[in-house]
């Protein structure tokens, strides 16, 4: 057993030397030298699709949480660098190749929880130790896509619907509402083109 | 689908609980009462959990705290959470008094924190508690000036947002992602934005629920 900061990313293994007393999930495609720093990325992922994640090659997952719920698909591509992020994914996220995504990021295809009270009250029983998860309320989710070679800088948060165009950049802090065409720069909460 | 989270303890002789397969090699100290079915996925959170009183935290029937949702006490403070209620990775620092009612969320990153941890003070009275604090053992924080919160039913706080001294925030309403309240909240608002500014009102569609 040696503690190394990185693993070969393998689907369905257990980690020698992993902190984390996890698995890593059968139900993943991933490509060659995609490496992990611990199964602990896996805590919440849920997916119950046959395919649940699909990694491309050469990417780099540090710190990062790959929470995907029941029905859930993420794809992220070639490349990529994603370090103690959070992706929550609840319907569809799409990360292309060379996307660089900094510490403290959220990116999430849905709001989770209904607005209306009534309906929202019902999702937190159901969200309970003692509720079933299957009574969950339906809200909206709207896919989230990233293309090429985008910087995300650091606790920028990606909310649902959004499309980045290929090589934005994310300023850091950013709170992104609306699409981003390609080569623009944002910044701010909510994010606006900067030059 | 998901395995059973319910996780039942073993008490120790002092009173303190210890949760199975946890990371942390800590407790959840005697003076924090649990109800029927709650889960705690670690004592993390109670490190510093310094409150001398009898019954410091009360967590009502099925609630959970998930993802190192900490807990920072002073000596004289006390935290109570409602049944349903949860807590998913926030930081809730009390010198005085924070009250979650029932079946609110409190996402990752929020923020409730019930005193102004020497911000009020001047540099002076700053240094001089800082330099206190730092000769005790447990190297408590800073308390100063507390104004105790009031979080109603049903209500949704959103991921890093934060939550001033002498909130209250009324049944049924959704603080934003990354917003910053402070004030009295009236019931079913949605707030936004830093500060925190009321940008929608909700229909009270939950006034006649009964659990």
């Amino acid at each position: 057993m040696e503690l190394k900061n990185f693993y070969a990313l393998k689907p369905g293994t257990s980690i020698d030397g992993d902190w984390f007393k996890g698995t890593i999930p059968m139900n993943i495609l991933v490509g060659e030298n995609t490496v992990l720093d611990s199964s602990n990325c896996f805590k919440n992922y849920h997916s119950q699709l046959d395919v649940g994640l699909v990694v491309g090659s050469n990417t780099t997952f540090w710190r990062t949480a790959l929470a995907v719920e029941e029905f859930g698909k993420l794809e992220i591509g070639d490349y990529c660098y994603i370090a103690n992020a959070s992706i929550v994914c609840s319907e569809k996220i799409s990360i292309g190749n060379r996307v660089f995504i900094a510490g403290g990021v959220t990116i999430a295809d849905s709001d989770f929880h209904p607005v209306d009270p009534l309906e929202r009250l019902k999702d937190v029983i159901a969200l309970s130790p003692v509720g079933n998860r299957l009574e969950r309320a339906l809200v909206d989710k709207l896919p989230v896509i990233i293309e090429d070679d985008v910087w995300i800088g650091m606790n920028s948060t990606i909310l649902k619907g959004v499309t980045i165009g290929r090589g934005a950049v994310i300023e850091p802090g950013s709170v992104v509402l609306k699409n981003v065409l390609p080569g623009q720069k944002v910044s701010g909460n909510p994010a606006k083109e900067i030059v | 689908m998901r395995e059973n989270l319910i996780q039942t303890g073993e008490v120790d002789e002092e009173g303190r609980t210890s949760i199975p397969y946890d990371w942390y090699p800590g407790f959840i100290p005697k003076n924090v009462s649990l109800g029927k079915n709650v889960y705690i996925d670690s004592s993390f959170g109670f490190a510093a959990f310094n409150s001398q009183n009898k019954v410091a935290m009360q967590m009502g029937h099925a609630c959970s705290c998930y993802d190192r949702s900490t807990f920072v006490t002073s000596g004289t403070g006390k935290i109570k959470i409602g049944d349903y209620s949860f807590v998913n990775g926030c930081t809730i620092i009390c010198s005085d008094h924070i009250t979650l009612g029932k079946y609110v969320m409190v996402a990752w990153g929020a923020v409730i924190y019930d005193n102004y941890l020497a911000s009020d003070l001047n540099s002076k009275e700053r240094s001089e508690i800082l330099s206190n604090n730092s000769m005790l053992e447990n190297r408590e924080m800073p308390f100063s000036g507390s104004s105790p919160i009031t979080i109603e039913d049903n209500v949704w706080i959103g991921f890093d947002a934060v939550v001033k001294p002498g909130t209250t925030i009324g049944r049924g309403s959704i603080i934003g992602s990354k917003s910053v309240v402070s004030g009295i909240i009236p019931p079913y608002s949605v707030v936004v934005g830093n500060p925190g500014r009321i940008i929608k009102k909700l229909e009270p569609t939950d006034k006649n629920h009964k659990p």
